[in-house]
């Protein structure tokens, strides 16, 4: 294929998800017609998962081309070693920095626990290496579109501020405590090692690097994306109403919201549907937002993963911090905002 | 000649290896292709971004696909 034809490509693609994202908003019609299920009880069990993934394929089509070639060109064009530069150091900038890129620098290597150790060797310490690991999962580039589209983008920028402050505090607590000053000392011995400075990549070539980037975040989200969705559509069809009033509003709603998740294991993404699924029944939105960052910021197997690299006794402590955060994002939403 | 892949198994890090093969076959070379998993691993070697490709134990890419001509020009270099 020509160079600019896949440039072209590239780019067209996505402005093409860009239009199909806010063509609805500013017309307050979408531009194919919308699949919505009925009563899901009222469908055979077999074929539940089928109409639910449909109803969101139909709705949200546009949103995936969008977010996947975003987070693709994101990841061919971002100057990642110089973002990474500008947090190696132990100043209040550098948990701002290490937090407000998380965001950009999940889309673009596909093993968090390297680039939190690579934060610690490269001199920054574990305080903004721990902002970095708690911001990524918890608002990644992906995962607030995403909250924004299928929820309510008021819900996806609290869950933006919340974890970014969140983030930010819990690091620079942790770099406090001895046992996180213990951590730090293990690191001290190795050096990062430096990637030789290849030909410049140009136009063209960044823009066919993103169209493979876009295929690569699309292939490794998708499968687990469909698997999970379908999952939740028996969770919306079978959860009873009433339970989720008793448990999941209110300030219970809250406290529950923010532990549910640590046990659970959600692929990123689908915890944005689950959330839609429970709201759907009547969750909270104050509830919702506690498990937004609860889950993904204190899920055991991204814990255990993090156990490798630091002491249990850190693991715990940041777990506890971010359970805090997620409570407290929830009542102040509760209190302050209030509806999606 | 030893080039590794530094990669959690991830479609970018499976390509990253098949670009290193196909590469390696294409210049008819006697190299070994090996895809490092693990993290810990990874960070002890001092790499943070994956997928990383390593030539006899130089870090060379790190944080994106190289594709096979940028590849073979690697190789190409480091026999000189």
């Amino acid at each position: 294929m020509s160079r600019t034809l896949r440039t072209t490509l590239t780019w067209g693609l996505f402005l093409f998800g860009l239009l199909m994202v806010v063509y609805p908003k500013i017309t307050h019609h979408p531009l194919f017609p919308i699949f919505r299920y009925r009563d899901l009880h009222s469908y055979h069990p077999l074929i539940i998962p089928g109409i639910y993934l449909w109803s969101y394929l139909t709705r949200a089509w546009g949103a995936f081309i969008f977010a996947f070639m975003f987070g693709g060109i994101i990841a061919a064009f971002a100057p990642t070693q110089k973002m990474k530069a500008m947090f190696s150091g132990k100043s209040l900038v550098s948990y701002i920095l290490a937090a407000a890129f998380a965001p950009v620098l999940t889309v673009c290597s596909c093993a968090m626990i390297p680039i939190f150790g690579g934060i610690m060797i490269a001199g920054a310490g574990i305080g903004p290496a721990v902002s970095f690991l708690l911001m990524a999962p918890a608002a990644n580039l992906l995962a607030l579109l995403f909250t924004g589209e299928i929820i309510s983008w008021k819900l996806a920028l609290a869950r933006l501020v919340f974890s970014f402050f969140g983030a930010i505090t819990i690091g620079y607590i942790l770099d406090k405590t001895p046992w996180g000053r213990e951590d730090e000392e293990r690191y001290h011995g190795i050096s990062a090692a430096k990637a030789a400075v290849g030909k410049a990549r140009d136009f063209h070539r960044k823009s066919a690097d993103a169209m493979e980037e876009a295929w690569g975040l699309a292939s490794k989200a998708l499968p687990f994306l469909l698997l999970g969705v379908g999952a939740v559509s028996y969770v919306e069809a079978y959860l009873p109403r009433e339970l989720v009033a008793a448990y999941l509003t209110g300030s219970t709603g809250i406290l529950l919201g923010a532990v549910i998740g640590v046990p659970m294991y959600t692929p990123t993404l689908v915890e944005v549907f689950l959330v839609k699924g429970l709201i759907n029944l009547g969750m909270s939105p104050g509830a919702a937002l506690a498990f937004l960052i609860g889950a993904p910021m204190a899920s055991i197997p991204s814990m255990l993963g993090v156990s490798r690299l630091i002491s249990w006794r850190c693991v715990v402590n940041y777990a506890i911090l971010a359970i805090v955060v997620g409570i407290i994002a929830g009542f102040l939403y509760m209190e302050i905002i209030g509806t999606l | 000649m030893k080039i590794e892949v530094f990669g959690k198994g991830c479609p970018k890090c499976q390509k990253t290896e098949e670009n290193a093969k196909k590469a390696v076959s294409e210049l008819g070379i006697d190299a070994e292709v090996v895809h490092i998993y693990d993290e810990i691993e990874m960070l002890r070697r001092g790499i943070s971004d994956s997928p990383a490709l390593v030539i006899d134990g130089e870090l060379k890419v790190a944080g994106r696909i190289p594709d096979v001509e940028e590849i073979k020009g690697l190789i190409e270099k480091e026999m000189r």
